[in-house]
């Protein structure tokens, strides 16, 4: 048994009741300086994580910002729809599969129809090809990596994670990089069209917007055993940021693009990565482009030809013993001079002509010199006008070739757009002589490529306002006329979309009279 | 006298553990007023973030620097003041078409929970970038 004097225990027990107070203050104050210290900490994370997803985002969408900037030499033959910069990038790309798109279309119809020739089917696989390579070629930039981390760090490197250390960088996050992917399948792409630019039998999928239908993005347009493959760009949207699993979803691997082997991205995603004094951290985001640029489907460098003719052909007893060509203007011909007929006589015979038309005719009142039903040689017309300007309608054509007057001796006509300035958009429509003031881009000796087909052909009319007479009596005269209206496609692809051909025969007859 | 001893021990002991407790305190309460004024300050310091990035955003999405200006001003405009984050202010807006970047600094005006002796108000400054995205890609 252990027994201790009192006096040496209450010293001991005195002892740690003196210094219970501060121990107490001291653990408390340990415990509120860990506690701030880990507040600080946890602060630092979520804030540099906050930091971080922020500078990521910001990063993403500059990339899908500046991606538009991404652009590749536009083909000459393409150069119409590449703007003042001559070159091709997302912005301008479906103008460039717009014009390839109308210029197969057209290709089509004229297979339907029967007036495809063999340079016809050569201009619309040219165009195509032309069209894809450019593509191509596009793609290529667009899923570079070296050019899209650019853009990501052009961004990051004014952004930073501080909270996760002084100065801590943001930086693509390796060995991913930019990944891209195909959204907004089926929206609409940034070119607008109307159904009746296209020829007829032609029908394309669209997506209608209010008042305005656009061609369908990343969905097959099909014209001439043909896929077109348009990326969207929703009217009225900015860049922006997306989920992570709609990109997901939408990439070519989780769904592939049946219109392309080589559809052009249209969002971006990148991971980036801070590395500072409290760790590494990651974020990830995701981005759609949008060059909020909108265009019209065109051929913008593309023109129309209207060309007239007039001819008198002689007859005597049923045969063509002349041909003699007239102008616009009521002419006296002298077209048979002394030939025999079967009863033993001669004929000398006159016939006015021309008289169909009156002195200083405009091209409209010349096209309508005489009675017949035009709707079919117009409506051609205006769809190919349409191809150019897709608003011109029967009433500006009317009042387009009611300005023209016809002069001298010049029969041909080139109906073609002036543009205001190189972006090639908002034509006006004028009209010219072959030889008058034309575009510099003009070619006007090019022909269109398609077979000539006759569209509209006027009733004859006989003896009026063109007829004939004969010096001799007993001689039977009789003059016809009549016109046909031929229409000669083009693609568009060498500038020409059709010519419309006017040719008006004043057939003059001479026979004996009586058996 | 043995109970006058004792008086004295225990009168002794109760004054020793109130200096302790007075010179403890001293210690322990500005370290925890510290501790409530560093939260008061990062939680500023975050809302201050989250406005600069959204003043920042708003002026991103305009196609000049007075209608940036505009846009980042009435974001703040919605700001509204609490117990620590008294005022917000736009102290800087750089919009530069030819970076492609806006740039907005803002200033938070913080009430601290607990007053620092000769310190006022505290202003936080923070800044955020982000790409102009309201401007058509180049033709």
């Amino acid at each position: 048994m252990h027994t201790r004097a009192p006096g040496r225990t209450h010293k001991r027990f005195a002892r740690r009741q003196d210094g219970a107070s501060i121990a107490l203050i001291a653990i408390c104050a340990v415990v509120l300086i860990i506690s701030a210290f880990g507040i600080f900490q946890y602060y630092s994370v979520t804030g540099g994580s906050r930091q971080l997803r922020n500078a990521v985002d910001a990063a993403v969408l500059n990339v899908s910002k500046r991606v538009c900037e991404v652009r590749v030499p536009a083909d000459k033959e393409y150069l119409d729809c590449a703007g003042q910069s001559k070159q091709v990038g997302l912005g301008n790309i479906n103008r460039i599969w717009g014009k390839a798109l109308l210029i197969n279309a057209n290709q089509e119809a004229m297979m339907k129809e029967g007036s495809a020739t063999g340079q016809s089917s050569g201009a619309a696989d040219t165009a195509f090809s032309i069209a894809n390579n450019m593509n191509t070629t596009l793609y290529s930039s667009l899923t570079n990596a070296s050019t899209l981390d650019n853009f990501f760090q052009q961004l990051a490197a004014y952004r930073g994670a501080s909270l996760l250390g002084a100065d801590t960088p943001i930086s693509k996050s390796q060995p991913t990089g930019v990944r891209v992917a195909m959204v907004n399948r089926g929206q609409g792409a940034n070119l607008s069209y109307r159904p009746t630019q296209f020829p007829k039998g032609i029908t394309i999928p669209g997506v209608k917007q209010g008042s305005t239908e656009y061609l369908a993005g990343y969905v097959p347009v099909a014209a001439n055993n043909r896929q077109f493959c348009f990326t969207p760009f929703p009217p009225n949207e900015m860049p922006h940021l997306i989920s992570d699993t709609i990109f997901d979803q939408n990439t070519v691997e989780a769904k592939p693009i049946q219109a392309s082997a080589t559809p052009l991205p249209n969002a971006f995603r990148s991971l980036g990565e801070a590395t500072g004094l409290r760790g590494t951290l990651t974020a990830s985001a995701c981005a759609v482009a949008n060059p909020q640029r909108q265009y019209a489907i065109a051929i913008p460098h593309a023109f129309i030809n209207i060309q007239m003719d007039n001819v008198s052909k002689w007859y005597v007893e049923g045969k063509l013993v002349k041909t003699i060509p007239y102008q616009f203007e009521p002419k006296k011909l002298l077209g048979v001079d002394g030939l025999p007929l079967k009863n033993g006589g001669v004929v000398h015979g006159y016939a006015w002509v021309g008289k169909e038309y009156s002195p200083s005719a405009t091209i409209w009142q010349i096209l309508n010199a005489v009675p017949g039903d035009r709707t079919e040689p117009l409506n051609r017309m205006i769809q190919r006008i349409q191809e150019i300007q897709p608003n011109f309608s029967l009433q500006q054509l009317q009042g387009l070739l009611r300005s023209q007057t016809q002069t001298g001796q010049i029969s041909k006509y080139v109906i073609f757009p002036v543009y205001q300035d190189e972006t090639n958009s908002n034509p006006q429509i004028q009209i010219q002589p072959i030889n008058g003031n034309l575009p510099a881009w003009l070619t006007p000796q090019v022909i269109a490529e398609g077979s000539q087909m006759i569209v509209a052909q006027e009733p004859k009319q006989v003896d009026s306002p063109n007829y004939a007479w004969a010096m001799e009596p007993g001689v039977k005269k009789r003059a016809e006329l009549s016109g046909k209206y031929m229409w000669k496609p083009g693609t568009g692809f060498g500038q020409s979309l059709g010519e419309l051909q006017l040719s008006r025969t004043t057939e003059i007859f001479f026979d004996s009279e009586g058996p | 006298m043995p109970c006058n001893k004792s008086k004295y021990a225990i009168r002794s002991r109760r004054g020793l553990t109130l200096v302790e407790a007075t010179s403890g305190f001293i210690v322990i309460i500005p370290i925890a007023l510290g501790v409530i004024d560093l939260v008061a300050l990062i939680s500023a310091n975050e809302i201050n973030e989250q406005w600069a990035e959204m003043a920042c955003r708003a002026a991103a999405t305009r196609q000049s620097a007075n209608t940036a200006q505009k846009a980042a001003q009435n974001c703040l405009d919605d700001f509204e003041p609490q117990s620590v984050a008294k005022q917000i202010n736009l102290v800087q807006v750089q919009f530069d078409p030819a970076k492609g970047q806006v740039s907005v600094v803002t200033e938070m005006v913080t009430k601290m929970p607990v007053p620092i002796p000769f310190v006022g108000d505290i202003n936080l400054k923070t800044a955020s970038t982000q790409p102009i995205v309201g401007i058509p890609a180049p033709e």
